[in-house]
């Protein structure tokens, strides 16, 4: 198969899974949206729905590999399989768009009005107003969920790979690793990776685009728009549906399948007296996860910075820093890996630098899309109420100030670090090929345990390697809260 | 848009803290560590590096193979890191890759005493790597489905159809050296049309052996090629397998031994040969054949041999020389390579 190929079969399933999740995720928003604020059925609603986006890629593909052997006999079934799970997690993504962006801010007033302008089917600015009003209006939503669906999509690596058989499901990444598995040298590499390089850029700088130019207040009719009963009945139920699905493929049946082994290889870790040691290479493991989650929010920040500067969305700069996280962690990796090799870099070739450099580079795409995300979460009229109302004499203006600030903007951003250190923690392919002798991810440890098939350790490791790193988070969170 | 509150200057100061933090986590022992790169399992070859430890004083800072990174590991990276090397000694679960160090003049000759014990065929001439406890290409055969005998896989393989029948992908690990094998029995033209034999009566074709075996022991395939570790995996938990070896039409066997190798320029090579004469003693080759049921390549006692482990002794006495599939090695890859980019 050639590249080409395997590229139009990401590109095809990416598109296809994309479009089917763009309702889905609508219906569930409408599924959350309908239970009364702030109440416990919409806060739990909230968690199970965004949940799939944060169960590691590797306990997905792990859990679902023998399902997918079992459908050896059918090429069809094996890629439907894989396009299910990419679904779930496309799902839960484009929900948090939803839930994070501001709804439109053009009202279907507006619309209306614009459409009963005069000579409208005949006037070329007519047009393109038109369509820029729905572009930056009802349609910028969706449009950021889709591109976004589509880059996490286009972007799988290890869920292909551990449900590959027969080549399928078939990923222009998994082509990228067998082809250097084969010999192929780093520069024939580099050159296969430019046209998913390209297709990667085709989505963030339009996503980037809408994101930045979309404005940042939705009119009120929008977020209360009317619908008929009997349609809002029919969403919500679309989306509970959606929500169980996509929570018992990813979160019900491997706990169901894993909690007796997970049991069993707690117990064991616990006699043979490896726990500790195991807490401390999970918390090493995530240290170094949390440092490049902060180096590359620090660079997307300048490079946001910068943004705000020139008065451009997105500078050549920028473009430029941002094309080693797209063409993958497999071809940044083995560049680093060379150029550490080189004399002047080599004293600290056997350090974190190089694991750091290159987990930097492949979150800093992210990265960027996070901060601009959180640029229209946090708009300056807000931040700049509560920043003078903290100079209110009232200690308890000050205080509410104080918690405003924190709602606003700190835990913002301090949930986007976490939630890239997460991203940072699972990844397997950097820390194999840059990781020091004497530093080894858990994330290595758990992968050689899947292929030692020892399941019960597997998953004990993998249950602490979730668990510990996002209760320090949560810990971290609440005392960030009280220093506030 | 500012932090108001993580100001970007004092959050980079801590996390400036924590890389320093994260730098200081060397070596604390003032006793110089060797540095191994070991391809084999984790799981078994531990316990052998603590020994080692144990016995001589002698920190180890051991790097293992990444079953994620399959074999983009160590031997790519040892050719990466050759002018400067971190590692000392390379144990490779192979012979086939460190033949290719030993081309790429990554290797440094040793000839350890240990050594003596070690038939001919399994080690270098020059002396640039030995071969110890080894483990053999096999059919793993469901059971439930079809008898375990030759002439039953025989007649599987000769088949209309292999849609039950799985084998890894050949780019990768052992499935690479029995290809290379065959290049080296067959010729290139022989081994192509055997290939392609294979995939036109839809062969089943997986990413690893550890897959191959799932695939038998769930009874989803009746049979496919693998190596004894992953058989042996199958029989531990309980699954309806066994194994019969991989035979050429000559009858022999493909019997693939670990590897060690002293690494040229290494920092520690007085320590590195101590480890090697360690790992090629008698005591860690029954070591590992009482843990992941290795056959042991030099002279035993027999009767500490496990059980299990005895008839593989005799299907190893059978194997074929690695060192010509070795040579033939990089046209398989070439070959490969044209097969997987379609160019």
């Amino acid at each position: 198969m050639t590249l080409t190929a395997a590229l139009m079969w990401s590109i095809g399933r990416a598109l296809l899974v994309t479009l089917v999740a763009v309702p889905l995720s609508k219906s569930v928003q409408q599924l959350v949206t309908a239970q009364r604020s702030g109440s416990l059925p919409q806060r739990l609603l909230t968690v199970a729905a965004l949940l799939p986006l944060f169960v590691p890629e590797l306990l997905t593909g792990f859990t679902w590999r023998l399902a997918s052997a079992k459908l050896v006999h059918s090429t069809l079934a094996t890629e439907a399989l894989y396009a299910a799970l990419l679904l779930c997690r496309i799902v839960a993504l484009q929900f948090a768009v939803r839930l994070m962006l501001p709804g439109s801010p053009v009202s279907t007033e507006a619309l209306h009005l614009w459409s009963m302008m005069p000579r409208r089917r005949t006037s070329l600015h007519w047009w393109k107003s038109w369509w820029r009003l729905k572009i930056f209006g009802p349609w910028r939503v969706p449009a950021i969920a889709f591109l976004a669906g589509m880059l996490l999509a286009f972007q799988d690596f290890e869920t292909a790979a551990l449900l590959q058989i027969d080549r399928h499901p078939v990923a222009w990444t998994v082509w990228l690793f067998d082809a250097h598995a084969l010999g192929e040298p780093l520069s024939r590499a580099l050159r296969f990776t430019v046209p998913a390089a390209a297709v990667q850029l085709l989505l963030i700088v339009p996503g980037l685009s809408l994101l930045v130019h979309g404005g940042r207040l939705q009119t009120a009719q929008q977020a209360v728009r009317q619908s008929s009963q009997s349609t809002a009945a029919a969403t919500t139920g679309v989306g509970a549906i959606t929500v169980t699905l996509t929570i018992g493929t990813t979160v019900v049946w491997p706990l169901l399948g894993n909690v007796p082994d997970a049991a069993l290889g707690l117990l064991r870790l616990w006699q043979k007296g490896t726990l500790l040691p195991l807490s401390v290479q999970i918390l090493r493991s995530a240290g170094e996860a949390f440092l490049a989650a902060g180096f590359a929010l620090l660079a997307a920040y300048g490079l946001q910075s910068q943004r705000v500067h020139r008065k451009a969305w997105l500078t050549g700069r920028s473009a430029v820093a941002l094309l080693p996280g797209l063409i993958g962690p497999l071809v940044t990796g083995l560049v680093l890996l060379s150029a550490f090799q080189l004399p002047i870099l080599r004293p600290v070739y056997d350090t974190i630098l190089p694991m750091l450099c290159s987990h930097v580079l492949m979150l800093l795409p992210r990265a960027v899309l996070l901060v601009a995300v959180l640029q229209v979460l946090a708009p300056a009229v807000a931040r700049h109420s509560a920043e003078l109302l903290r100079t209110a004499r009232s200690p308890t203006v000050q205080q509410a100030s104080n918690h405003l600030i924190w709602i606003l903007q700190t835990r913002r951003w301090l949930l986007a670090l976490a939630i890239l250190t997460h991203w940072c923690f699972w990844d397997v392919t950097t820390a194999s090929l840059l990781r020091p002798v004497q530093f080894e991810p858990i994330v290595i440890r758990l992968y050689n345990e899947m292929h030692y098939g020892r399941t019960e350790s597997l998953v004990a490791m993998s249950g602490l390697s979730l668990l510990l790193p996002w209760t320090l988070t949560l810990v971290a969170l609440q005392l960030c809260r009280r220093w506030n | 848009m500012t932090f108001s509150r993580i100001r970007p200057l004092t959050f980079a100061i801590f996390l400036g803290l924590l890389a320093a933090w994260l730098f200081t986590f060397r070596s604390s022992s003032s006793t110089p560590a060797l540095v191994l790169y070991c391809a084999h399992d984790a799981v078994y070859a531990q316990p052998v590096i603590d020994l080692f430890t144990q016995q001589t004083g002698i920190p180890v800072d051991v790097r293992f193979d990444e079953e994620a990174n399959k074999s983009l590991g160590l031997t790519n990276l040892l050719l990466a890191e050759r002018a400067q090397p971190r590692c000392d000694v390379f144990w490779n679960n192979q012979t086939l890759g460190t033949i290719r160090l030993q081309q790429e003049d990554v290797l440094q000759p040793y000839r350890s005493a240990q050594a003596e014990r070690i038939p001919d065929t399994f080690r270098d001439a020059e002396d640039n790597w030995t071969g110890f406890a080894a483990r053999l290409r096999v059919y793993i055969v469901n059971t439930d489905r079809m008898e375990p005998t030759a002439a039953a896989i025989e007649q599987a393989l000769s088949g209309d159809s292999l849609n039950r029948v799985a084998i890894a992908q050949p780019q990768f690990g052992t499935t690479l050296s029995h290809y290379s094998v065959l290049m080296a029995e067959w010729g290139e033209q022989r081994l192509q049309a055997w290939h392609t034999s294979l995939h036109d009566r839809g062969i089943r074709e997986v990413r690893g052996n550890s897959m191959t075996r799932d695939l038998v022991a769930e009874g989803i395939c009746d049979v496919g090629f693998t190596d004894t570790d992953d058989a042996f995996a199958a029989l531990d938990a309980g699954k309806p397998v066994a194994m019969l070896p991989v035979r050429l039409e000559d009858r022999r066997t493909l019997c693939l031994p670990n590897s060690v190798a002293l690494i040229r320029n290494c920092s520690h090579p007085e320590l590195g040969k101590r480890f090697i004469d360690f790992l090629l003693s008698e005591q860690v080759e029954l070591l590992l054949a009482q843990s992941a049921r290795q056959i042991p390549l030099g002279t035993v006692d027999a009767a500490s041999v496990p059980e299990e482990v005895r008839p593989l002794q005799e299907w190893a006495a059978d194997s074929v020389d690695l060192k010509p599939a070795a040579e033939v090695n990089a046209v398989v890859l070439d070959w490969l390579i044209q097969e997987h980019t379609g160019q």
